[in-house]
């Protein structure tokens, strides 16, 4: 039986996060500049280059997780598969972000050419969006793994982007001094409606699973609410991803509030990731928990009976 | 000439639990001590006495005819073949794991040396020239049979029929190709 999900660690659930987020972010800038709206300007050279560069860093861990990643270019070659749909999806934001971002610096002679610039972003908030969504039908497939298989897996990553895309904007904006800005106070009250969201769709899908039938979707749940995975629930989730959030609500709307919010806010979407990730366990198979021996009890035996071996071969041969 | 559609039938009533059919296993694939391919389940003890019961689950790759691991594949090393059997490709397998995190029965092991993913892949060379899958061959009980499940007349059809031996999980809608009696 499976304690926790070890298959797909945090290399993996720091790519659904960066992915998310960087895709989030870019879309929120690319939002605000398609609607013209004044914030743009201010914020859009430096929020995009941030989500093309953390949907570049996830990328790399993504790269970093195969285990053969010389061939990490076979990963395009078949398109029924949902892996292969989300590499290209990957690859497609990636190159439509830097476009993008490209004509917000004046290095490039194409910078100022708004028309351009706006179709470029429309493109890359269709692949944003799909981004997003891909994991979720992912991890769905996994049959045998049936906390994942609930349909609102996919509607909780997709407030999970973009709540973690507008913390992202806002934190910029908090850092470059354009937080006194209205779109700013809208995009903050867009992210408390978005915390709440989440919270309802958090504790549905938690419940759900709960009353649901299968045994390994029930010890998910009970991993996750008081088991090996309660601290980063309780204290990374519930609290400071949404409660303190919440309640920093309170405190005004300084750069400084806004700043340490949206910090909040991205923590608790990191352990929302590694939380989800890992509490998806497999069904147990009959007489699984009376394995004779773990795997990495009999590692170490292996080592052992490999040393004593090497030491014997030694002694024979009178080294 | 009509494709063969192999299968497996384990009579569970017979396992005694030896593991002769792992370490077979691991001798013909050549696999470290620490890999195995094919594990055996202890079941139980179950009950109060005296009505106590065990028994034995030997568990090597289903060979689903509705796999989710072939299904998930990215670069389509995990294949199936026409004769219905699962095998995974090392040439093209680029270690992403996601076959190891569908599949169901938790039948796949990442090699950390090559960096990609193998399992049973039913000893099909041996079964190409006319032998019996290595395990089959190995258990000294009878508890593994291998033949045409499309044909009436083999051992394993006969025994499903039998016997009512099912597969293991049937639910999850992946249709495999092992079946189970149990005890």
């Amino acid at each position: 039986m499976e304690d926790k999900q070890a298959i797909w660690g945090g290399l993996a659930a720091g790519y659904f996060f960066c992915a998310a987020f960087g895709a989030m972010v870019f879309a929120v800038i690319a939002f605000l500049d398609i609607i013209t709206s004044p914030l743009a300007g201010e914020v859009s050279g430096t929020g995009s280059f941030l989500g093309l560069a953390a949907a570049g860093l996830g990328g790399l861990l993504l790269l970093a997780e195969l285990g053969n990643k010389k061939r990490f270019l076979l990963v395009f070659s078949r398109m029924q598969s949902i892996m292969t749909k989300g590499a290209l999806f990957l690859s497609c934001f990636i190159v439509l972000a830097a476009i993008y971002t490209s004509f917000w610096f004046d290095i490039f002679p194409w910078a100022g050419e708004n028309a351009g610039r706006r179709i470029i972003g429309f493109l890359g908030i269709i692949f944003a969006v799909a981004l997003v969504i891909y994991p979720g039908l992912e991890l769905g497939e996994a049959r045998g793994r049936s906390f994942w298989n609930g349909s609102a897996l996919v509607p909780l990553w997709l407030a999970a982007a973009l709540t973690s895309g507008l913390a992202g904007v806002i934190l910029v904006a908090a850092v470059i001094g354009t937080s006194p800005a209205p779109t700013i106070a809208i995009l903050d009250k867009i992210l408390l409606s978005l915390l709440i969201t989440q919270i309802i769709l958090i504790t549905a899908y938690i419940l759900g699973m709960r009353q649901s039938a299968p045994e390994e979707a029930r010890r998910s749940v009970a991993m996750l609410i008081n088991g090996n995975l309660k601290n980063i629930f309780w204290w990374g989730i519930v609290i400071c991803g949404h409660l303190i959030p919440c309640l920093l609500y309170f405190g005004g709307r300084s750069a400084g509030i806004l700043a340490i919010k949206s910090l909040f806010v991205l923590v608790g979407e990191v352990c929302l990731r590694a939380a989800f990730l890992q509490v998806g366990v497999r069904v147990s198979l009959p007489g699984e928990d009376n394995e004779w021996m773990q795997d990495e009890e009999i590692a170490v035996l292996a080592a052992r009976l490999e040393q004593a071996w090497q030491e014997r071969a030694a002694w024979i041969n009178g080294k | 000439m009509r494709t063969m559609h192999w299968g497996m039938v384990i009579d569970l009533r017979r396992c005694i639990g030896c593991h002769a059919c792992t370490v077979a296993c691991q001798i013909e694939n050549n696999l470290p001590l620490n890999e195995r391919w094919n594990k055996v389940f202890t079941v139980g003890p179950e009950g109060e006495f005296p009505l106590v019961t065990s028994h034995f689950l030997p568990r090597p790759c289903m060979h689903c005819q509705d796999a989710p691991c072939v299904d998930g594949c990215p670069t389509g090393a995990s294949q199936r073949r026409p004769d219905g059997i699962i095998i995974v490709d090392g040439e093209r397998c680029i270690g992403c794991k996601f076959c190891m995190l569908v599949c169901p029965y938790g039948v796949r092991q990442f090699e950390v040396e090559k960096g990609i993913v193998q399992k049973c892949h039913l000893c099909y060379e041996r079964l190409e020239q006319g032998e019996m899958p290595r395990c089959v061959e190995t258990c000294q009980l009878k508890a593994r049979y291998a033949g045409d499940l499309d044909d009436p007349g083999s051992e394993v059809a006969a025994l499903i029929k039998q016997a009512n031996a099912r597969p293991l999980y049937p639910h999850l809608g992946t249709k495999p190709l092992v079946y189970y009696i149990f005890p």
